[in-house]
């Protein structure tokens, strides 16, 4: 990637470079060629509606160059800084703005595909199909998807890329010693006096912007799952992590969030959530607690969050529980009896009834979701949630990996399966004509 | 493509003296082609949407009719034909020459007396009891008799922080000359429009001190993915044209509306923008305004503030309803208006923002329910504010 700025449009486009800093040169300008220019003014637009691209040093989403490159369906990257003294005349390469808010310049010809499906004619699968997301910048453009909403939204995405920075680190700011750390965090958290609110906010505004696109429709976040090695990752981190032999089932999920050790993290998680659905009306907003070991961890965390406003069945509060654990299927009854909905998260839940490492290259072979100890799991916790009207789903690639996968839980009875917004269409029309032959059959 | 000036049939609103300048209240947007799109747009918000609430400093168009009293008056309409008559627009010297010539001329020509008198009528009216001349931002809006939807953005100039008689009146010979500029003229032939059927208005505004503050554009829906649910707002330091123009790359905020109008407060993105340079007013210098750098402390700062963002948002929402409910399933216009934020007292310390100045207007040929159209039917807005007091000097 050579540069990056705010996309317009959402289209790719591939060619040369032209680097222009002034009209006077506008004649050098072939057709199809990037143009590369500080800025746009109207005495440019005879050379942008040629351009195959555009990209701007200067400007944001409702600057000339944006409006006219949107008007022109010429995809635009504004607001690069740096863009005309990296990128270099002739040089060869792909402008992509269908990556959501970001637009990119990559090196060289890139390949893509494109997707036609006609939307009118589809129609809507009684089991509801959601979507996984974690990036809040693609939020808006995915809602146009047909959907049921979000089975499975993400914190990760929004912490490693706005937020970078260890919640305990933000916490602990006023007490740490000056250094590199520090200096960093003073760097990302600039206009923040009280820097735990800095999580707060941009964790609340990440997860709104999500949650907004597809109001009223639900949405289920869930809390943060990182392994210790990843939160050791973000910056002022390290100090905060043990360093596990095995994070996949070390100190994760629900076990952090009543523990000592990570509860004032915990608390700034809440109270963005509690700012989302109270603050700004979002109320779609569901809550999912991840890797619940025990229903009594169920219960402590649950204790937690009604210490930071969110208590269950308050504003229309729905917690949801993660069932991606043997414990969780084996005891879904009494799961059942403090939350609201279980989602599948088959990747775990395979990997645990199987016992099997998937990092390992020589025992991952065996790890498949359509193995039977998996899939009578599966089908007992789908069976336990209908008796107790509670919601169930999956979230997971397995269903629109495996059409036969789909059928099976369609034919249980799953209420929801939540997929990769890419795979949406395509897995709607796989259910489609699962619940038609379902319906044929059972006519027949 | 040259046609024939046509004598312009007697308004009926013409009439009634004053006989070129409307005020904003007076103005709606079936006034079009009398005062252009961005007058119409500005006077109908003005009359429509002040008693909801929503803050536009108070103006007036200088009518169409104005411009071709001026024409008629001055006898520019044969000389400006004569010019034209023999243009090539291929060959950009040709062009260039005869655009200036055209310029020239106009500029060089005395605007009718009554014409004068009435400008400067209007334009103490807003000097009330104060002594200083006040200052007003002067914008051309091009309208076209046959075309009134037709699109002119960009085209004509805007002047900001004008003072006094002399400098107004100067003014606006200026932008009656902008409808020649080699741009426009070009842009006329190839479109092959006559440039005789194309007249000018000139929207004369109070000007609010957003060089003190901050100023930007908002869309009432998502420029990019075309999502309706939500108002996007650019913000800089200083008087919107930086914004406008991309000179900045401002802060980027989202509001929510469903949420925002059910009274909650659904600032649903911040993004904070380098905002390198602020538009402001220049003192003692040979232009009206300048740019100067912005502080580094105040780049990182977002550039106005939540209870800013939302009244924004707020306005965005009430101005999108109105037009909405008044044009129906027609495609909806584009306007864009400075929206400044400026206490009429100048040592006072309010910050609430307002929306002034701008407000071009342009219908959308693409239908609108297409993801690309969409952004093309949404109302745009200008906005600034305020956001410390002003020093008595």
């Amino acid at each position: 990637m050579l540069v990056t700025g705010r996309s317009v449009g959402e289209k790719i486009a591939t060619g040369p470079v032209r680097v222009i800093k002034s009209v006077q040169f506008l004649d050098q300008f072939q057709p199809g060629d990037i143009l590369v220019t500080d800025k746009t003014d109207p005495d440019w637009e005879p050379i942008m509606k040629k351009a195959g691209a555009i990209v701007t040093n200067r400007g944001g989403r409702t600057c000339h160059a944006a409006i006219v490159s949107r008007e022109l369906g010429v995809p635009a990257i504004v607001g690069t800084e740096h863009g005309t003294e990296l990128l270099k005349d002739g040089q060869l390469v792909t402008v992509s703005c269908a990556e959501g808010d970001a637009g990119f310049v990559y090196d060289g010809k890139l390949e893509f595909d494109v997707q036609r499906t006609n939307l009118k004619e589809l129609r809507r699968p009684k089991t509801r199909v959601m979507m996984n997301l974690g990036n809040p910048e693609e939020a808006f453009s995915l809602s146009f998807i047909p959907n049921d909403g979000v089975g499975l939204a993400r914190e990760e995405f929004i912490i490693t890329t706005y937020i970078k920075i260890h919640p305990l680190a933000l916490v602990d700011y006023d007490r740490m010693e000056s250094g590199q750390v520090k200096q960093q965090i003073a760097g990302l958290t600039a206009g923040y006096d009280d820097k735990p609110q800095f999580f707060v906010d941009k964790l609340a505004q990440g997860v709104a912007m999500i949650a907004a696109a597809f109001y009223p429709k639900d949405v289920i976040l869930r809390l943060s799952d990182f392994k210790t090695n990843e939160y050791a990752n973000l910056i002022g981190g390290a100090k905060y992590e043990p360093v596990e032999e095995n994070p996949m089932i070390g100190f994760r999920g629900a076990s952090r969030y009543y523990n000592p050790r990570y509860q004032a993290g915990f608390a700034l998680e809440c109270r963005a959530m509690k700012k989302v659905r109270d603050e700004m009306g979002l109320t779609n907003l569901k809550l999912m607690i991840p890797f619940c070991r025990t229903v009594d961890e169920g219960r402590r965390v649950q204790a937690e969050m009604e210490k930071h406003g969110l208590k269950r069945g308050v504003n229309g509060l729905e917690l949801y529980v993660m069932c991606e654990i043997p414990s969780n299927v084996i005891l879904a009854e009494q799961f059942a009896d403090i939350f609201d909905g279980f989602s599948i998260g088959s990747n775990d839940l395979t990997q645990l009834i199987l016992g099997v490492d998937r990092d390992s290259e020589i025992v991952a072979p065996i790890f498949d979701e359509r193995n039977p100890a998996v899939k009578a799991m599966i089908g007992e916790v789908i069976h336990i949630c209908r008796s107790r009207q509670r919601k169930i789903g999956i979230c997971g690639q397995a269903p629109s990996d495996y059409p036969d996968f789909a059928q099976f839980l369609v034919e249980h009875g799953i209420d929801s399966i939540s997929l990769n917004p890419d795979t949406v269409l395509k897995t709607t029309v796989a259910i489609l004509e699962k619940e038609e032959a379902l319906r044929k059959k059972a006519r027949a | 493509m040259i046609g024939t000036l046509e004598v312009p049939a007697p308004d009926r609103k013409a009439a009634v003296a004053p006989r070129f300048v409307k005020w904003f209240a007076d103005i709606c947007i079936e006034d079009i082609p009398l005062v252009g799109g961005k007058n119409a747009s500005l006077g109908e918000m003005y009359r429509e949407l002040t008693r909801q609430g929503v803050k536009i400093p108070n103006g007036f168009a200088i009518t169409a009719e104005a411009y071709r009293h001026f024409l008629r008056e001055a006898k520019l309409d044969a000389k400006i034909r004569e010019l034209l008559g023999g243009l090539d627009t291929t060959d950009i010297d040709n062009l260039r020459q005869r655009g200036s010539q055209v310029r020239q001329a106009i500029l060089a020509a005395d605007l009718p007396r009554d014409l004068e008198q009435e400008i400067i009528s209007a334009y103490d009216t807003f000097r009330g009891t104060h002594l200083h001349p006040v200052d007003v931002a002067v914008r051309s809006s091009a309208t076209a008799e046959d075309l009134p939807d037709a699109s002119f953005a960009g085209q004509q100039e805007t002047y900001l922080n004008v003072q006094g008689h002399l400098a107004l009146l100067d003014t606006c010979k200026r932008c009656f000359a902008s409808l020649f500029t080699d741009r426009a003229i070009s842009y006329r032939v190839d479109k092959g429009f006559d440039h005789f059927k194309i007249a000018l208005s000139i929207g004369v505004q109070r000007m609010v001190r957003a060089d003190l503050g901050a100023s930007g554009v908002m869309f009432t829906i998502d420029t990019e993915t075309g999502f309706r649910d939500a108002v996007l707002i650019n913000a800089a330091y200083g008087l919107g044209e930086n914004v406008v123009q991309g000179t900045v790359n401002p802060d980027e905020y989202y509001v929510f509306k469903p949420t925002l109008k059910a009274g909650f407060k659904p600032i649903l993105q911040k993004i904070v923008g380098t905002k390198e340079f602020k538009l402001v007013y220049d003192i003692g210098g040979g232009k009206m305004v300048k740019n100067v750098p912005v502080a580094p402390g105040d780049r990182t700062r977002f550039a106005i503030s939540d209870d800013d963002i939302l009244q924004l948002a707020r306005w965005a929402c009430l101005i999108e309803d109105h037009y909405s409910a008044k044009k129906g399933s027609r495609p909806r216009w584009t306007w864009n208006g400075r929206r400044t934020a400026a206490p009429e007292n100048s040592s006072s310390s309010r910050r609430d923002p307002r929306l002034c100045n701008r407000a071009s207007s342009s219908t959308s040929l693409k239908p609108t329910n297409s993801r690309g159209a969409a952004l093309c039917s949404s109302p745009v807005a200008v906005l600034a504010r305020r956001s410390r007091p002003v020093r008595c000097a």
